[in-house]
């Protein structure tokens, strides 16, 4: 696909990121190692009071999961990013993200002072403080992704983290259908059963690509989703 | 589906302190004070009724999907699920429940949603969100707090069925409720409660045809009294 490289920044593990991925852009993460994970929410960038709706974005494409097809729907109805690639084929909408308590329980608590950037963060502050840079706070928290973990549900409905899902190198491809506002953090999935605080770093990679033709992947995946992308378009026209 | 467990109630509809029927495309938003019980009465059968649950003391602090069916290891709600904040705190515990499995992953109809899922002429049918967003704005020039639209997040469907499969899709099956089913949760902390009895008329479970429920809530003094019978 035609799309050319802007420019390409490593975040290391347990960091917290934010930026407004304009429509027309796409965001590549790659994995920095095994045992990779990126806790994501998404805001339309330009009126915040519209976000990632999960439960919208897995009933209308009648998944629980994310992969290549996938889009992400607001809560207004229309697409913020979709996903355009991934090496995966699973990444897990279900299992939220940490905090204080639960890195504290699971790897003990130790702070900055101890073990300079070492030190054991948590997502859900990383999401509330990134959230704050934009004057937005706790109202503004929603069910958040996870790229790279596997969480599996059983016939009777309990959910299994599956071990070694992500490789140093596996991909996931975003693509902004408006201007979104991204904020992922790299901590450790919150049902992770590793007994290791490990930081494992992700590159991302953002990209000019060309706008989704009338045969994207996206748009294909479900007639949910070509309804979706005329919403999104009509926001703009 | 593998068999669910059922629990009932020792309260009696005599013994309720409150009771009200919310009619189907109704919204309905009432404080339940720490140790009272609340119950919901599907008087038909299969109907969804879309409930969001707030902190009463910092509306800040909500209901959180993702990290109640972690804590609980399953995404089915029923006896038992404790309901857990954003800020991970309990705001209720299930403890009855005569259906037997709750939905939380499918999130609340909206007219936005109402286009993308069936057509964009579905519009300008009656949704969820709208009753929410009606509660949330009444509610809030009766009590003077800030409560709107960015307060809406995830919501449970009581009586609604939406299995996931171990391959990851999620799917919507006949209800598993019936006529005077019920599910009853007892608050743990001052907690503001939000339904909208959805109005949907675009969903097979309830056979197109969205249904009054009942709502009951008894104080904490009654159990007291039962559980020593
Ligand atoms: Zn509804």
């Amino acid at each position: 696909m035609s799309s050319e490289v802007l420019w390409e920044e490593t975040l290391s593990g347990s960091s917290t990121w934010s930026h407004v991925l304009k429509r027309g852009t796409a965001l590549r993460i790659t994995a920095g190692g095994d045992h990779a994970n990126v806790g994501a929410i998404f805001l339309n960038a330009d009126n915040p009071s519209e976000r990632l709706n999960l439960p919208d974005t897995l009933k209308a494409q009648h998944i629980a999961r994310l992969t290549t097809g996938a889009v992400l729907f607001s809560d207004m109805g229309r697409i913020l990013c979709s996903i355009t690639d991934d090496t995966l084929g699973w990444h897990d909408p279900l299992g939220g993200c940490s905090d204080a308590t639960l890195v504290a329980e699971k790897y003990g608590a130790l702070t900055y002072q101890k073990a300079h950037n070492d030190w054991h963060q948590n997502a859900l502050d990383g999401f509330l403080l990134e959230l704050e840079k934009y004057g937005l706070n706790r109202r503004d928290l929603m069910m958040n992704v996870n790229f790279f973990s596997k969480v599996e549900v059983q016939e009777d409905g309990s959910m299994q983290f599956v071990e070694g899902h992500a490789k140093d190198g596996s991909t996931v491809e975003l693509r902004a259908e408006m201007n979104t506002l991204v904020i992922l953090n790299t901590c450790q999935h919150p049902m992770d059963s590793d007994r290791e605080y490990r930081q494992t770093p992700v590159t991302l990679t953002l990209k000019r690509v060309p706008a989704p033709g009338s045969e994207d992947i996206c748009r294909k995946f479900r007639p949910e989703n070509e309804r979706g992308f005329l919403l999104t378009e009509r926001y703009f026209q | 589906m593998t068999e669910a467990v059922i629990t009932r109630s020792p309260r009696t509809p005599t013994e309720a302190i409150f009771m009200v029927d919310i009619e189907a495309g109704a919204s309905f938003v009432h404080e339940i004070k720490r140790g009272q019980f609340v119950r919901i009465v599907d008087i038909e059968g299969n109907q969804a009724v879309d409930t969001l649950f707030y902190n009463a003391h910092d509306y800040a602090d909500r209901y959180s999907a993702q990290d109640t069916i972690r804590a609980q290891g399953n995404i089915y709600l029923t006896t038992g699920t404790k309901l857990i904040s954003t800020a991970r705190n309990v705001l209720l515990t299930i403890v009855a429940d005569t259906c037997g499995r709750h939905d939380t992953l499918g999130g609340a109809c909206s007219a936005e949603s109402n286009m993308v899922r069936y057509a964009i002429e579905k519009r300008s049918m009656h949704a969820c969100r709208q009753s929410f967003l009606k509660g949330a704005i009444q509610w809030s020039d009766k009590t003077g707090r800030d409560f709107g639209k960015r307060d809406l997040t995830a919501n449970i469907n009581f009586f609604m069925n939406v299995p996931v499969t171990t391959s990851g899709k999620l799917t919507f099956e006949d209800g598993v409720s019936n006529a005077g089913k019920y599910v009853e949760l007892q608050a743990e902390t001052d907690t503001l409660i939000v339904i909208s009895n959805c109005p949907q008329l675009n969903n097979p479970c309830n056979a197109y045809n969205p249904t009054p429920v009942r709502l009951l809530i008894w104080d904490a003094a009654t159990n007291e009294s039962m559980d020593q019978k």
